[in-house]
């Protein structure tokens, strides 16, 4: 028994049905079921009565709806027809390209989901996920669409620029770092093209980072701002970047794909594309592909004013080799070059490399600090279970100046609730964590000590701001008090109770560290753990070993390693920041973690 | 309203269910390949052919116990004036007993035969003419393929059955067949009611002028067949007319080129009801000229149950009516659905609240009256 067509289900019917009543759409066929794209398809004529037709949008087109077997769950989308449908990319919609032969659809699915608010929603109307309402909203909104592509509204002013649809590579990326200041350095140079350093990451071949821009006769431009990980990168290709007024696209809303497109893009925005090409230096015909860098600015809104630069990459073939023969070339630089224009210049496609603004602003949009952390530099003694993650915390948050200070080796008892690894076993753990840092993030610049506080040469924690001790160790307090600090320093000294059920934070903006208050406001707290846990029996490092080690089990740790980040963002984002001690104890019987003292003296 | 996708998904709540069609397409398979390998049989046996609802794309879904059936038809070369019907049927007891054994019955006209799904009615002709014969044996008459199923159709030699398709020659033949003239059909003779003497009848001429009238209707025809077959299946009485010669009215009736199965029933009630006016009033029953025979399809219906069907009808075309003329999509959904029961799918309700309501609404912002069913908005 072969296996059978799959059946049109009740759901897909009383979805279908409930177009009935919508001005505009006509069913030109029911739904078939398309094997290569896993869907059905429902091929429908829309025409918005509203719609007063203009250049790349006619009164009537057609469309294919798909939908899963699974409707109304699944994906569903509208992508237009091949025949009688939108031949051209819009904004708000993928590359409307061909696609496969067989199918009776284009690729250019357009987007009706409801973070569009040229439709008219708000971000959090939800689309419908009942059968009767799913597949009539998708379709009201395709006609929303098509009225705003009709009137050229698909994007109103205020909104987040959306760049085109560029078909790029999905085998790489490369990153790259642009904000507003970088943009004010762009605006004051004159140059329009040049050479680029691209770095390949250590260890990871699908991503690359750019280097130094510089001048044709390799003169740098700008200076380069990436955190040590990258700065520390060998550049092993040199590509080529060209400069912009505007980004290459062709109307409505269409992304160059062939070089001959690209020159037609350039034309539009004045540039000459052809002369470019023929600047290249000899020394990159080495029969290797390079890359080109396409600047422009943007603004982040839409009709706003550009506030940043934008980088695209198209990976150009291998320039032609001078003294190389070829029918119908000279072998010399112009000959050379002239292959050059004739090859990439033509209707084959060009290999667009996905780009991304690596800056810091750009990929922390997820979540990061308030920047009173951020921008402070932070000097970390004791990189051990509490350290290790509160350094993490910092790093990730976007604190990304920071010295680790650690004399310390990591142990493999360690790794229990410790952020390092195996690889890092018998190596001193501020150099290990500083290292595993700097890779957490392309901004991070942390730095290690690997020695015990006070370090040998004071200079090298001059800087920091704020002072984080997690070490636990009572000789760090009193070597912290005896310390000539250069000027008025935070300090936080984070500790644990036994078996993490406390959490210990003494805070203080001062000149000198105040451990005579940090002792006395202990006292109290300390012989209270005490009387708790008289009877318990400490935990031994291990077999024959007679050292004794902290009980704490990971989850706590990190439990209140997060409680420690948050009370320091909020005590250096406070304008009256308080000194004293802060306890915090963890239930027992679920995960809260309440504050059981305030700071008693201001 | 027309509401043709609410049509569509009524019809193939009505229509025989696939696996049903599966396994009458087994049945007479089975039967007739049985027929023509029988040594017994095979002095007689011209050809054989399928007639009946199934074949003409018109038969509605067997509800309960009941079993969907078909009709085979076949031809033998025996003489009219020399075999009585009785005799003919004779001709098959010994095949029906090795193959069919306690499961078949003579049906007047018929040998019944009832398997655990279906029913097969075996119709036995007598001979018809030399060149008739050879036109019986033609893949244009033999064909399994329903009416609904056939793009084209002609009753031509050259025809090549869609199910040679992969063949070579196939398109060729199917060109071929374009050009030719098509028969002329002659009445074939099958066994009256009680099987005394024979009858003639053209079932290949009923088949094709329901091909025909489908194709004028744009494919709308033989569902609108369907459809009011299924309506009247909701009164039991009067008894007829029924079945075919329902179905031979709503032929007649029915107009030509339809753009909707909504439209067709709407047009074909009315018809009947301005139609027959005068015949009901004066208590008589139409005569209907059967396709190809001179027959009374209406032979067996009283004046009684005529008008209390024409009452029926009545009813039903204002039904209709209303439904077609209204533009309320939850109005005309509500008057089809008490016109042809609750296999037509429901409406929206007038509190619907996840907008699909009648009206279409400006750019389809669907103000929320009551709890939808929430999604989205969770983050990992």
């Amino acid at each position: 028994m072969t296996t059978s067509l799959p059946e049109l289900t009740a759901a897909l019917r009383t979805g279908r049905r409930a177009l009935e009543g919508v001005a505009g759409c006509r069913i030109v066929r029911d739904f078939q079921w398309r094997k290569d794209l896993n869907s059905w398809a429902l091929h429908l004529r829309l025409e918005p009565p509203g719609l007063i037709p203009a250049e790349f949008v006619p009164a009537s087109t057609d469309w294919f709806l798909l939908a899963r077997q699974t409707y109304p769950e699944g994906s569903i989308g509208l992508y237009p027809a091949k025949e009688q449908g939108l031949a051209h990319t819009f904004q708000h919609q993928a590359l409307n390209s061909l696609g496969p032969e067989t199918e009776p659809c284009r690729e250019g699915k357009i987007c009706t989901d409801t973070s569009v608010r040229s439709l008219g929603r708000h971000d959090f109307d939800e689309e419908p996920r009942t059968e009767k309402a799913r597949i009539r909203w998708h379709v009201l909104r395709a006609m929303a669409w098509l009225e705003a592509a009709s009137r050229n509204e698909l994007i109103l002013p205020g909104e987040p620029f959306e760049l085109p649809a560029y078909p790029y590579c999905e085998d790489r990326v490369l990153g790259f770092l642009e904000d507003s200041a970088s943009f004010a350095s762009w605006v004051s140079i004159p140059t329009r093209g040049g050479l680029v350093e691209i770095c390949r990451y250590p260890g990871n071949d699908r991503v690359f980072v750019v280097g130094q821009f510089s001048t044709w006769s390799g003169d740098p431009l700008l200076p380069l701002r990436w955190g040590k990980r990258i700065a520390g990168c060998h550049s092993d290709e040199v590509g080529v970047w060209v400069r912009w007024n505007e980004l290459p696209v062709l109307p409505p809303w269409q992304p160059p794909t062939t070089g001959k497109e690209l020159q037609q893009a350039a034309r539009k925005l004045g540039d000459n594309f052809k002369s470019f090409l023929d600047r290249i230096p000899d020394r990159l015909r080495d029969g290797k592909p390079h890359l080109l860098l396409i600047g422009f600015p943007i603004s982040l809104l839409y009709g706003g004013p550009p506030e940043s630069f934008h980088w695209l990459a198209v990976e150009l073939p291998p320039f032609s080799r001078l003294g190389k023969n070829v029918p119908g070339f000279q072998p010399d630089r112009k000959g050379c070059r002239m292959r050059d224009r004739h090859r990439f210049l033509n209707m084959a496609p060009i290999r667009w490399v996905r780009t991304e603004n690596w800056s810091e602003e750009q990929i922390s949009s997820r979540g990061r600090f308030k920047p009173e952390l951020r921008q402070k530099e932070v000097l970390l003694i004791g990189a051990g279970a509490l350290g290790s993650a509160v350094a993490e915390l910092l790093v990730r948050g976007g604190a990304f100046k920071l010295t680790i200070m650690d004399g310390d080796s990591v142990k493999a008892g360690n790794l229990v609730r410790h952020s390092l690894s195996m690889a890092d076993i018998e190596r001193f753990k501020a150099e290990r964590l500083a290292d595993w840092l700097n890779e957490i993030s392309p901004h991070a610049r942390v730095t290690s000590l690997p020695e015990a506080f006070p370090p040998k040469n004071p200079e090298t924690i001059g800087q920091a701001e704020i002072i984080l001790d997690c070490t636990a160790d009572d000789d760090v307090l009193s070597e912290l008090a005896r310390f000539a600090w250069p000027g008025e320093r935070w300090f936080l000294s984070a500790s644990l109770g036994f078996q993490a059920q406390r959490l210990f934070l003494f805070t203080a903006k001062a000149g000198a560290f105040p451990r005579t208050d940090l002792v006395e406001a202990f006292q109290p707290w300390l012989m209270e753990e005490r009387e708790r846990y008289a009877g318990e029996q400490l935990p031994w490092e291990g077999i024959g070993c007679w050292s004794v080690v902290f009980p704490a089990r990971v989850d706590d740790v990190r439990l209140l390693a997060s409680i420690v980040v948050r009370e320091l963002e909020r005590w250096v984002g406070d304008p009256e920041p308080a000194s004293g001690l802060l306890v915090f104890a963890r239930e027992a019987a679920d995960c809260l973690v309440r504050r059981i003292e305030a700071i008693k003296n201001a | 309203m027309e509401l043709p996708s609410y049509f569509v998904d009524f019809l193939s709540a009505i229509r025989p269910r696939r696996d049903q069609l599966d396994d009458l397409r087994d049945g007479h398979k089975t039967l007739r390949e049985r027929i023509r390998a029988d040594k017994d049989l095979s002095s007689i046996y011209v050809s054989d052919f399928l007639q009946g609802s199934y074949r003409r794309s018109t038969a509605t879904r067997p509800l309960g116990d009941e079993k969907a059936d078909v009709d085979v038809i076949v031809v033998t070369n025996l003489d009219s004036s020399q075999v009585t019907p009785d005799q003919a049927f004779a001709c098959f007891v010994p095949f029906l007993n090795t193959y069919y054994q306690g499961k078949w019955s003579r049906n007047g006209r018929s040998l019944g035969i009832e398997l655990s799904k279906l029913k097969l009615d075996l119709v036995v002709t007598a001979a018809p003419s030399e060149v008739q014969k050879d036109i019986y044996k033609a893949a244009s008459v033999r064909t399994s393929y329903g009416i609904e199923e056939l793009e084209d159709w002609r009753l031509v030699r050259s025809w090549p059955d869609p199910a040679d398709r992969g063949e070579s020659g196939f398109y060729l033949r199917l060109e071929a067949a374009k050009r030719e003239a098509e028969w002329r059909m002659e009445p074939l003779l099958i066994p009256d009611r009680d099987a005394k003497e024979w009858q003639t009848t053209d079932p290949l001429t009923q088949l094709k002028w329901t091909w025909n009238k489908n194709k004028l209707c744009n494919g709308h025809y033989v569902n609108v067949v369907k459809a009011i077959k299924w309506w009247r299946r909701r009164y039991e009485k009067p008894k007829y007319p029924k079945s075919y010669p329902l179905e031979h009215l709503i032929g007649d009736c029915c107009p030509d080129s339809l753009s909707s199965v909504a439209k067709g029933v709407t047009t074909t009630l009315e018809t009947i009801v301005a139609r027959y006016e005068s015949c009901v009033a004066t208590g008589s029953v139409p005569y209907l000229r059967d396709r190809g025979v001179e027959r009374d399809v209406f032979m067996r219906v009283t004046g009684e149950d005529f008008a209390a069907f024409y009452a029926l009808v009545k009813d039903a075309a204002g039904i209709a009516r209303e439904a077609l003329d209204s533009t309320s999509e939850a109005r005309s959904a509500a008057a089809w659905r008490k016109l042809f029961g609750d296999r037509f799918p429901k409406g929206p309700d007038e509190d619907d609240n996840d907008g699909s309501g009648g009206e279409p609404e400006k750019g389809g912002f669907t103000p929320r009256s009551s709890p939808s069913i929430i999604s989205g908005g969770r983050f990992a």
